[in-house]
């Protein structure tokens, strides 16, 4: 296993440096709940960096500002694909979309199901979309099911019937199956049995042997000691004594 | 989604009804392949900004830039109307919230398919039949159906006829008015998913208003948010509904009925 520590001298995977976070809610009077302040810190290729601290620390608010989809008050958040470096607190849309395309994997806590499509379809879309042909694209989709236990049967129905721990395995394997250099992870083994847990933490070993950055949120203890190379303690970016909790969670994502 | 230049940019757009704007102060540019939703509430000048863009109204201020097929960037407040047209023929599409609004009602479905070919010089009747074929397959109307009339068709299928319609061109551009809201929602989700597939596939560039910020969420990958005829927030469509900025984001953001 390929494991780097923040004295590397080559340029980090992604870098966060001073980034501050500030929801400001209208609808209520205009209050606003800082999240995060002065947040800093690295992931290298090939590392695991679990983001720590109690529930409503800003823990997702993280990976959000990272993937794009919230938005940065303050600081930078450096991507580097070793020739280039972009900063995705302050690039154009279609910049941020190039990046998921390419660099940045997502999985999140749920399944966000488009009707009707078979989760075959929905696990292998990711690499349609890279341009991988379509039997090449669900023989891969169909070798990760079938890891994650999820019975052949199911595999031509759409995720939207499943139970909830099958749709998380169905958005393991969806989030999984493209080779990007960083990978984000909100707390994907959260319903799952003990041998799917063992399962995800094979699956990001094996990317993180690979190459691939793993930036995660891990409830499970045990999973996380399997898997982190490293712990970053939210709460000490908390910009106030008490966190206050991100606004949207759960309510509107 | 490469650097090359953009297929539409806007800049400073507006129309005015009389003294009044009914769409102001509107910029943003549209690559290849991009979906871009313009949301907002009924009277936010989502309609009258597509009816600009779309040169169906005129541009009172601002300016509106096109880059045709064939790399020439055009302003098109000062294009022809017979340039104009030859870009609905051409390039462009548009697909109504009403079906029967850009359809021949009366005229068989392969007749709504073949129309458009014909009009841009296809002669041969075999090889418009068989593409009017395809399309219908490719828009999940039995092809057997393909002599009968819109007018007997479902609501549904009626949308999914326009839609072929509009794209056997393979247009550039496609403006899209609440393409789904007039369906069930049962409806809505397979025509959603169509949508999804062709505007992917064909790598269309798309403008979509929309009132229904699910639409705006499963199709676009950018979002702007209208209200009294300006854009109140604009970006990636995650972000404006996941971290929505402006107070009537929020609002819009907040009152949608969580499933």
């Amino acid at each position: 296993m390929i494991t780097s520590t923040d004295n590397t001298s080559h340029t980090p995977l992604l870098e966060v440096q001073d980034v501050a976070k500030t929801f400001v809610m209208h609808l209520q009077g205009g209050v606003a709940l800082p999240v995060l302040s002065g947040l800093d810190f690295r992931v290298h290729r090939g590392e695991c960096v679990v983001l720590d601290g109690a529930s409503g620390a800003g823990k997702s608010s993280v990976l959000k500002m990272v993937y794009g989809n919230y938005g940065v008050d303050q600081g930078r958040i450096l991507l580097s694909d070793g020739h280039e470096t972009v900063d995705l607190a302050s690039t154009a849309p279609r910049r941020i979309l190039a990046a998921r395309r390419d660099q940045v994997g997502y999985v999140s806590q749920f399944l966000r199901c488009v009707p009707r499509v078979p989760a075959l379809q929905v696990v292998a879309e990711p690499l349609l979309e890279r341009g991988v042909d379509s039997e090449a694209a669900e023989a891969r989709a169909a070798g990760l099911l079938a890891r994650l236990g999820i019975p052949e049967r199911l595999w031509g129905l759409p995720p939207a019937t499943f139970s909830g721990g099958e749709q998380q395995r169905v958005n393991i394997a969806r989030g999984f199956l493209p080779d990007l250099p960083l990978l984000l992870l909100d707390e994907p083994t959260a319903s799952l049995d003990a041998h799917n847990r063992d399962v995800v933490i094979d699956l990001i070993r094996e990317k993180c042997s690979a190459g691939t950055g793993i930036l995660g949120i891990f409830h499970d203890a045990y999973v996380r000691d399997a898997v982190a190379d490293r712990l970053i303690d939210v709460a000490s970016f908390s910009p106030a004594p008490a966190a206050a909790a991100p606004p949207h969670s759960g309510a509107v994502a | 989604m490469t650097d090359e230049a953009p297929l539409l940019s806007v800049r400073g757009a507006g129309h005015r009804y009389g003294d009044r704007f009914g769409c102001r102060d509107v910029d943003f540019d549209l690559w290849p392949g991009e979906v871009l939703a313009v949301v907002g509430e009924s009277g936010s000048g989502k309609s009258t900004l597509l009816g600009t863009l779309s040169q169906q109204l005129s541009l009172s201020e601002g300016e509106i830039r096109y880059r045709m097929a064939d790399g020439e960037v055009v302003d098109l407040a000062s294009l022809s109307e017979s340039s104009v047209r030859h870009l609905w023929r051409t390039e462009w599409g548009f697909v109504h919230q009403n079906p029967a609004d850009g359809l021949r009602m009366h005229v068989s479905a392969g007749g709504n398919i073949g129309e458009p070919l014909m009009a841009t010089g296809h002669r041969h009747y075999a090889t418009i039949r068989r593409t009017a074929a395809e399309w219908l397959e490719r828009v999940e109307i039995p092809v057997d159906r393909i002599d009968d009339a819109p007018v007997n068709f479902s609501g549904g299928m009626r949308q999914r006829l326009q839609i072929a319609r509009n794209l056997v061109v393979a247009p550039r551009l496609v403006f899209m008015d609440e393409p789904t809201s007039g369906l069930d929602v049962s409806v809505q989700a397979r025509l959603l998913d169509l949508l999804r597939r062709l505007v992917a596939d064909l790598g269309l560039a798309v403008v979509i208003v929309t009132h229904d910020l699910a639409v705006a969420r499963l199709l676009s990958h950018r979002t702007m948010v209208m209200k009294g005829g300006r854009v109140v927030e604009s970006g990636l469509t995650d972000r404006v509904l996941d971290d929505p900025h402006a107070a009537y984001t929020q609002l819009l953001v907040s009152s949608i009925l969580q499933g």
